[in-house]
């Protein structure tokens, strides 16, 4: 038994060998994230008539390695906006602190009229500019939900490198490539976002997610979906993507160990 | 023991219990015993002249410079703390060239007047991120005159901060006297060289000096030529005009 | 005692269950702050005029982003609906930048009219441009940008810039990614350039036709053939053209679709 609480517990040198602390880098030039470490992948989003369904699963990677399996990507602002968060998760719930201060100030102050998602979405673009600015980024692609000051539907997105870009339909990530392509065939944008239901919103996200989950090998099939109407936001944590069919898996040839 | 008043005009940026701020309204002071520097505006340019207080003969009197450039169509009389003047002029000058540099422009005359009074209240105890350019307000009144796309202007900056736009102004010791020749004698049909005879004439009425062309400055801002400083030859005609028209 | 395990548990990166050559040491990975987001845009001056156009399309590699992102932007007017504004800037590049220069030359127009008491002119403006781009000299804006307006004579005025700030009038200018494809034709259909008089005479004695500005349907049209050409050649621009003409009367704003594809 030594007398050094600060190394009680500790993996024992002479048999594990001494621990390397060179990750822990406290000389040298300053190291901004050059890379992002434990990370979210996409994030989905439609309109409809009267509001907007977003929606992302619950997993967060570390590299290839599935490592957090219950993480919440979409955060809930007040009563004004969801914003869905790709990239990396430690800097994710960087900016949900920022927005989690900023909320209580705002409901603190005496002018009342509360931010809407477009102040939101200009406020994180501002934020994500600045820091690609300064070469430390936010390393998140993220997605905001709600109204705008007109109170129609908003849906807009901002990256790491402050890039803004609003659309009818919009995915970061995979998403991107898979569940958009999907939505621009149920929706086509010159379709009047009237004509979408909310269960026909909703119901195009399940679809994408499944999608997503199939291809996507950064995915889960448990998931999150919030509907942002002017009744307020409804988010529902522990959805689970159903009715899959691997049936298609037996004709995939080419991979592996295959003999014939 | 103090007397009621000065107890209020030790801390430059405290008000009297009437709302009075004693430093800046003895800065006004010290600018009446300054030499006097008149403006006259026309249609035509500005003239501005000073007198020179030529104290000895010794002195060498193109060496008092109370008359001076900001830019190309700007320039300015001083009456007061010479010295306070070259920091406001330095600083107009800058902020001139600053303009011409990012809007290919020339400075108006207005803004370049502002940017000289935006300095003048720059002074006080220094907060702790803030500098503080002087301890004291300025002790220097200036008359600066320009010509830009509204025409000759001239206008008034005083130590207060605040400036107002003349047809013809006069400060520095003399100025009670000068403004009320000013006022009987000006109006707004005034030629440039009936407004040059009227600013020496002006100051030969209230300088103890007998004025001639080594005591008096003249300058003049005109569309054509600018801002320019009258040379001697300039002065001996200016001047021996005045004596004919007498 | 010596160390049971051979190796040190931190020396390695996570990996694939699969051995990677990694014969290199450490893995550089540097951030880029910059992006490409495609699209063109293009401006034409007439004599009492002046047009500045861009495709709607905004795009990230081979992704489409959003089909309708404008690119051509009032400057000094109302922060919504533009309102009041004299002066056009349109900026192609990278996107962030670009919203980014638009706002501060936005504010410093706001600014001066506080100032000076007067609207800024739009050589004033291409000036204060200039030094805005050159003052990022060493991390510039990654745009091309396109200022228009009119002049003190009440002229179409058309200024087109670097990413640093250099910048010279013109009568027209394309920039972005098809920029290529259209400032040839521009050169031709607005400058007249190679066009000839037919029997002015033979080999070097031809004699070259004499550009002037044109009407304002002609120039719109001249526009949208610019733009249709371009969508058909540049996979980056497409989807809809927005169009901002300036004249004395104020700033028109037209939308016409474009392919799609």
């Amino acid at each position: 038994m030594n007398h050094f609480p600060g190394t009680w517990g500790r993996p024992r040198d002479d048999v594990y060998g001494p621990y390397d602390a060179s990750y822990l880098r406290s000389t040298g030039p300053k190291a901004h994230t050059q890379s992002p470490a434990v990370t979210g992948t996409s994030v989905i989003a439609v309109k409809f008539n009267g509001g907007v369904a977003i929606a992302a699963d619950n997993l967060a990677s570390y590299g290839s390695l599935a490592r957090f399996t219950d993480v919440k990507r979409l955060r809930v602002f007040g009563n004004a906006a969801v914003v869905g968060f790709s990239g990396d998760v430690s800097d994710m719930q960087y900016i949900d602190r920022l927005l989690e201060s900023m909320d209580i100030r705002e409901n603190y102050s005496a002018h009342g009229n509360q931010l809407n998602a477009k102040n939101l979405h200009t406020y994180l673009s501002k934020v994500l500019y600045k820091r690609r600015s300064e070469f430390n980024p936010l390393w998140n692609h993220i997605l905001v939900a709600g109204f705008d000051g007109d109170k129609k539907p908003f849906l807009s997105s901002a990256d790491l490198l402050g890039t803004t870009f609003s659309a009818p339909h919009l995915a970061t990530g995979f998403g991107a490539h898979l569940a958009v392509p999907i939505l621009r065939r149920l929706f086509p944008e010159e379709r009047p976002i009237d004509e979408i239901t909310k269960e026909d919103a909703v119901s195009a996200l399940r679809d994408c997610l499944k999608v997503l989950w199939y291809r996507d090998a950064r995915s889960l099939d448990k998931y999150s979906l919030a509907v942002i109407t002017h009744e307020g936001i409804e988010v529902q944590e522990d959805q689970q993507i159903e009715a899959q069919s691997w049936a298609f898996a037996e004709t995939i040839k080419g991979y592996g160990a295959q003999v014939v | 023991m103090f007397i009621a008043r000065s107890e209020y005009d030790r801390g430059i940026n405290t008000f009297s219990p009437e709302g009075r701020l004693f430093q800046v309204e003895y800065s006004l002071e010290a600018i009446k015993l300054g030499s006097t520097a008149i403006g006259v505006a026309t249609s035509e340019g500005v003239i501005l002249g000073v007198e020179k207080r030529v104290t000895s003969t010794l002195l060498e009197a193109s060496s008092v410079e109370k008359i001076v450039e900001i830019d190309q169509h700007i320039g300015c009389a001083m009456s007061g703390l010479q010295a306070d003047a070259r920091s406001l002029v330095e600083h107009a000058r800058v902020e001139s060239q600053n303009h011409a540099f990012h809007y290919a422009e020339p400075l108006r005359v207005e803004s370049c007047t502002q940017a000289i009074c935006d300095l003048a209240l720059r002074f006080g105890e220094t907060g702790d991120d803030e500098e503080s350019v002087m301890s004291r307000p300025f002790g220097v009144a200036l008359l600066i005159a320009g010509f830009d796309e509204d025409g000759p202007q001239l206008y008034h900056a005083e130590p207060s901060g605040t400036f107002y736009r003349y047809d013809a102004k006069a400060i520095g010791s003399g100025s009670e006297g000068a403004q009320a020749e000013l006022q009987n004698e000006y109006h707004r049909s005034l030629t440039l060289s009936e407004a040059e005879t009227l600013v020496l004439k002006t100051l030969k009425q209230v300088m103890e000096e007998k004025l001639d062309a080594k005591n008096v400055q003249l300058a003049s801002v005109t569309k054509e030529k600018g801002f320019r400083i009258y040379n001697d030859e300039e002065m001996g005609r200016a001047v021996a005009q005045l004596g004919g028209n007498q | 005692m010596a160390s049971i395990i051979g190796h040190n548990p931190h020396s390695n990166s996570i990996g694939y269950s699969f051995s990677q050559p990694t014969n290199a040491g450490n893995k550089e990975h540097s951030f880029y702050p910059y992006t490409d987001n495609g699209g063109s845009v293009l401006g034409i001056t007439g004599k009492d005029f002046a047009v500045l156009a861009g495709d709607t399309r905004s795009t990230s590699g081979y992704n489409i982003n959003s089909r309708y992102v404008p690119k051509v932007f009032k400057i000094g007017g109302d922060q919504e609906t533009g309102e009041g504004a004299h002066i056009l800037l349109s900026v192609v590049g990278f996107a962030a930048d670009g919203l980014a220069l638009k706002e501060r030359l936005d504010a410093v127009v706001k600014m001066y009219k506080y100032q000076h008491g007067k609207p800024m002119s739009v050589r004033a403006c291409a000036q204060r441009l200039s030094t805005i781009l050159y003052g990022k000299r060493f991390f510039p804006y990654y745009v091309q940008a396109i200022l228009a307006g009119l002049d003190e004579e009440g002229k179409g005025a058309l200024y087109g810039y670097d990413p640093v700030g250099s910048y010279e009038r013109e009568q027209c200018r394309a920039a972005g990614a098809a920029s290529s494809l259209i400032m040839p034709f521009l050169d031709n259909q607005v400058n007249l350039k190679n066009q000839y008089i037919p029997g002015s005479g033979e080999g070097h004695a031809l004699e070259a036709k004499k550009p002037e500005p044109m009407p304002r349907d002609t120039v719109e049209q001249v526009v949208r053939d610019a733009f249709t050409s371009a969508v058909e050649r540049h996979i980056e621009v497409g989807d809809g053209l927005q169009m901002l003409i300036i004249t004395a009367d104020g700033i028109e704003e037209i939308y016409h679709p474009l392919k799609k594809d």
